[in-house]
């Protein structure tokens, strides 16, 4: 007997009901990814924005828009005379409900994937964008959306298929997203003590991150664990309630055909051992990993659903049966994503694609789930551990010790323990992904191989590369010395556009200066030097003559505001506040120029040039007139508090 | 030939259908009758294939319907509320039918749309609620099954289209030798069309006969005499029902229409007719002992 698993029939006239909701979360998407470049390209936000500004709607599409798709389709299950028009159709469930599912897929891919193509589009307009569009991580963003959005997809299936009703079935929904990353939590956390690892598949870690956001989940906190429970529990509760009304001839799961129960089983099971077997396959990191633990874990609640679903001990072990295929399916799918990495990964640019260079510090970031997530740079003494541990003043990390704590903890670390951990941190990484990879967070790609091994203190240099009508922006890590190589061959090199946006250019290894205004910026031959003991190098205050009063030591904090400059207009500024020696040197430099300038710099460039009226006591400065945007003045101040000295 | 063979389906705790049987020959058009809440309507989607049973099972021609898109190619079910998707007009839904259903033919449909008075391009969701069946019935018939399955089959028609339809299903199983199970709450509806005749009371299928059989078992008579008389005047017949106005009497008698005619004759009547058994009637006979109320059945909508 013929038995079809798809009907295009279905699947037109499901694409063709989603249209008016597709239509409306794709341009809603697009409208917020696209508002910031637009309004930039209109000369209303100049600057610089990176990818994770102007991109965050994306990561909104899974909680948001999947939802909405898929459910709009099931909801035929809801009223008796929709399910029997659909059921009574000549097809089976399976094609019935793979039909709608991918409708509702191509929908989401459309919300997923049309607002980056149009940011993409907009990029290669001209006159050339400032932000910092890489087509690459965006498009990467997209399907790591895309495939969260499936995710969700198929648990809000999985739940109508056991639910039915609506509510039912979104509370089931949150159940089956939340519990399992709970229990996972709670049971390494109580017995192993350890941090599990996900597979770094970016749609996972999205969803994950939002799972985890909309429901809570960390287990180290007493209150936050018991209020995640009670939460599971009363939507738990909930959904009971809601299906309970559900209507007597749509019971029994009338939508769930035999063989797509198989499929959803499968499915099930294959989420839950996602991240043992991907741990397996990586040679069980014992660091880290209860594997043994997990697959327990998740073989109770595959066997359980089916329990559950079929209501016969029979079935137990044809369930048994399908298990090869559910690890079948964990293989391939983890080949798949490494595949795909190493597809659309490029390697490290040569010195000849490098159109112009900034330097900065890294600091990596290990998210929650062991891999780094994100990048930072220069120093940014932004806790109080790193003050009170006077360890090093080396590489932040963010080390998490369970599963559920997101935010991890913050700690300094020693040279030896920094080297220590990227090198371990980056093999795992590399080995897991297949690199060089991709952190698309912050935009940031960062091929990491080079980084294996013991190579001490990286630097991150942040490259543009023209290809074509595109500019991809380009991440590279390297050794000081490798930097300096780089940074000479670079200098050598004739014409040298400097297409960074100017606050960016304060991003500096410290005591790098910059390319100079009479150099660099108009296409000729960068000069970049390493001079640490030049105070000029950095912040400070100088009179006409050329007297220096203020320099960085004499920093205490700088801050981001938004001055009033009458009007009720706010002007973006920093505050910069002096420590004691600093203000009486201020005081000085007031007293002995009233009535003439005092020139504030950075480096070589003039950030303000404020009339001197009255001495000043307070130790205080503003800097006004430098800044476009407040995310400019941040910058700045941010760069600003890399170089207090600390006792 | 559809056999439906002790069916078993429960919801929860609901038992709706409890070992149910029933057969349903080629060319035959089925009526299935019984109260609110006895089950009509699931019967008609376990059938349709809409869901499963618990137990026993439901064949067409030999071959298991449920999970069998070839065989449901040749079954169509109109619910008692027909569904449209949104926006959805004649011509989209033919278009979708004939994706579905090789059989599906045009000039059917063109034909049955005229007759039916339905416009290409009117959203059917903003019909009324008779249109909405007419475009149903159109688009099912359109589909030329081999069985067709109809629930409250002329709900919400004015008496001239119910007429058209029952008109059109009967000539249309007759042309095509195909067959039908008509589910109503109303013996009246079902009066001119149906072959046979089921009646499902609590979940249980009580009753399946042929109207033609059923009508041979029991005669309906009136008689008139010029004395007065009472039933036990009739004691040599089996009476069913008796009832007397005056000199005239209605009588449902059981046995042989021969014997009958043969008996009242020799008591020389001024009057004596066979009349019509209704279907109301014929109920009346069979069920009389069942403890089952009937009168909810003759309530239903005027013929």
């Amino acid at each position: 007997m013929k038995r079809p698993f798809f009907s295009f029939g279905i699947y037109k006239d499901s694409l063709r009901q989603l249209r008016l909701a597709g239509i409306f979360l794709t341009a809603l998407t697009s409208v917020l990814v696209c508002y910031t470049p637009i309004m930039t390209l209109l000369g209303m936000y100049p600057g610089f924005y990176a990818l994770a500004w102007i991109s965050w709607p994306i990561e909104l599409i899974p909680f948001v828009a999947a939802p909405i798709l898929i459910l709009l389709p099931l909801h035929f299950q809801n009223r008796r005379a929709d399910s029997d028009f659909y059921h009574a159709l000549p097809m089976t469930k399976t094609a019935l409900t793979a039909s709608r599912f991918a409708a509702s897929a191509t929908w989401c891919a459309v919300v997923a994937f049309v607002p980056s193509l149009l940011l993409i589009l907009l990029s290669v307009i001209p006159p050339h964008t400032p932000w910092n569009v890489l087509g690459n991580a965006l498009l990467l963003k997209s399907g790591a959306a895309f495939v969260a959005s499936l995710y969700v997809m198929v648990i809000v299936v999985l739940s109508a298929s056991l639910c039915g009703k609506t509510l039912s079935t979104l509370c089931t929904a949150f159940v089956l997203l939340a519990a399992p990353r709970l229990i996972i939590g709670t049971v390494s956390h109580l017995l192993l003590d350890q941090c599990v690892v996900l597979p770094p598949d970016s749609g996972r870690a999205l969803l994950d991150g939002l799972s985890q956001n909309l429901l809570g989940g960390n287990v180290t906190d007493p209150v936050s664990w018991i209020v995640t429970c009670l939460k599971i529990l009363l939507l738990g509760a909930l959904a009971l309630w809601a299906s309970s009304k559900r209507p007597s001839e749509i019971a029994e799961r009338a939508a769930l055909s035999p063989a797509l129960h198989v499929v959803l089983r499968t499915l099930l099971a294959t989420l839950l051992c996602m991240p043992s077997i991907s741990i397996l396959l990586e040679n069980n990191n014992s660091s880290v990993v209860p594997v043994p633990l997990l697959y327990i874990l998740a073989l109770a609640v595959y066997y359980l659903y089916e329990v559950l679903t079929t209501r016969s001990a029979k079935s137990l072990w044809k369930a048994t049966l399908w298990l090869p295929l559910v690890v079948a399916i964990n293989v391939l799918m983890i080949g798949g994503v490494n595949l795909g990495a190493q597809l659309i990964t490029n390697t490290c640019p040569t010195a000849e694609e490098i159109d112009s260079v900034s330097l900065s510090r890294i600091v990596y970031r290990l998210n929650h789930d062991g891999y780094i997530r994100e990048t930072g740079y220069g120093y940014r003494p932004e806790t109080a551990d790193y003050y009170d541990s006077q360890l090093s003043e080396n590489v932040f990390f963010n080390i998490s010790k369970n599963y559920a704590l997101s935010e991890g903890t913050r700690v300094a670390l020693t040279d030896e323990e920094s080297r220590r951990i990227v090198s371990e941190a980056l093999a795992r990484y590399i080995k897991e992904v297949g690199a060089p990879s991709h952190s698309i967070y912050n935009s940031d790609l960062v091929p990491l191989e080079s980084l294996v091994g013991d190579r001490g203190i990286v630097y991150l240099a942040d490259v543009q590369i023209r290809d074509g009508w595109f500019t991809h922006d380009r991440r590279i890590a390297l050794t000081e010395e490798e930097l300096k190589a780089l940074v000479k061959k670079i200098d050598k090199q004739a014409k040298l556009p400097l297409m960074m946006d100017s606050i960016f250019t304060y991003d500096l290894y410290q005591g790098c200066t910059h390319y100079s205004e009479e150099t660099g910026l108009d296409g000729g031959n960068a000069e970049v030097g390493f001079d640490e003991d030049d105070p000029k190098s950095y912040f400070h205050i100088r009179d006409e003559e050329g007297t220096v009063w203020v320099t960085s030591k004499h920093l205490e904090a700088a801050e981001a505001i938004l001055d009033e400059s009458g009007n009720d207009e706010f002007t973006p500024a920093v505050h910069v506040t002096l420590n004691t020696d600093g203000a009486f040197s201020l005081r000085d430099a007031s007293l002995h120029n009233s009535g003439k300038l005092l020139y504030i710099y950075y480096g070589d460039n003039l950030m303000y040039a404020p009339v001197v009226n009255e001495p000043i006591y307070d130790g205080e400065v503003i800097i006004r007139g430098s800044f476009s945007t407040l995310r400019d003045a941040e910058g700045f101040a941010d760069l600003l508090n890399s170089q207090i000295e600390r006792e | 030939m559809l056999c439906i063979k002790n069916l078993h389906k429960r919801f929860g705790h609901i038992h709706a259908l409890d070992n149910v049987s029933l057969t349903v020959p080629r060319g035959t058009i089925c009526g299935l009758v019984g109260s609110n809440g006895s089950g009509k309507s699931t019967l008609l989607r376990v059938i349709a294939g809409v869901m499963r049973a618990d137990e026993g099972h439901v064949t067409l021609d030999g071959e298991r319907i449920f999970e069998n898109p070839a065989l449901k190619q040749r079954i169509l079910f109109v619910s008692d509320e027909p569904y449209a998707p949104q926006g959805a007009t004649m011509r989209r839904m033919t278009a979708f039918y004939r994706s579905l259903y090789p059989t599906f033919d045009d000039a059917r449909r063109a034909e049955l749309q005229a007759q039916f008075r339905l416009d290409d391009d009117t959203p059917i969701r903003s019909m009324s609620r008779g249109k909405r069946r007419l475009a149903a019935v159109c688009l099912a018939l359109s589909a030329k099954p081999q069985l067709l399955l109809m629930d409250e089959t002329a709900d919400g028609l004015d008496p001239v289209m119910r007429h058209t339809v029952k008109s059109v299903i009967a000539s249309d199983v007759a042309a095509r030798d195909s067959s039908a199970i008509l589910v109503s709450h109303s013996l009246r509806e079902l009066e001119s069309l149906c072959d046979q005749l089921a009646l499902l009371h609590d979940s249980h299928l009580i009753l399946d006969r042929d109207v033609f059989d059923l009508k041979r078992a029991a005669y309906k008579i009136q008689v008139a005499f010029d004395h007065p008389f009472t039933k036990e005047r009739f004691s040599g017949l089996s009476v069913v029902q008796y009832e007397q106005h005056a000199s005239v009497a209605t009588l449902i008698l059981e046995g042989d229409r021969d014997v009958i005619e043969t008996t009242v004759s020799a008591m020389e009547p001024l009057l004596f007719e066979m009349l019509p058994l209704t279907l109301e009637e014929i109920f009346l006979y069979e069920l009389r002992s069942l403890d089952y109320d009937y009168t909810a059945l003759l309530g239903g909508d005027d013929a």
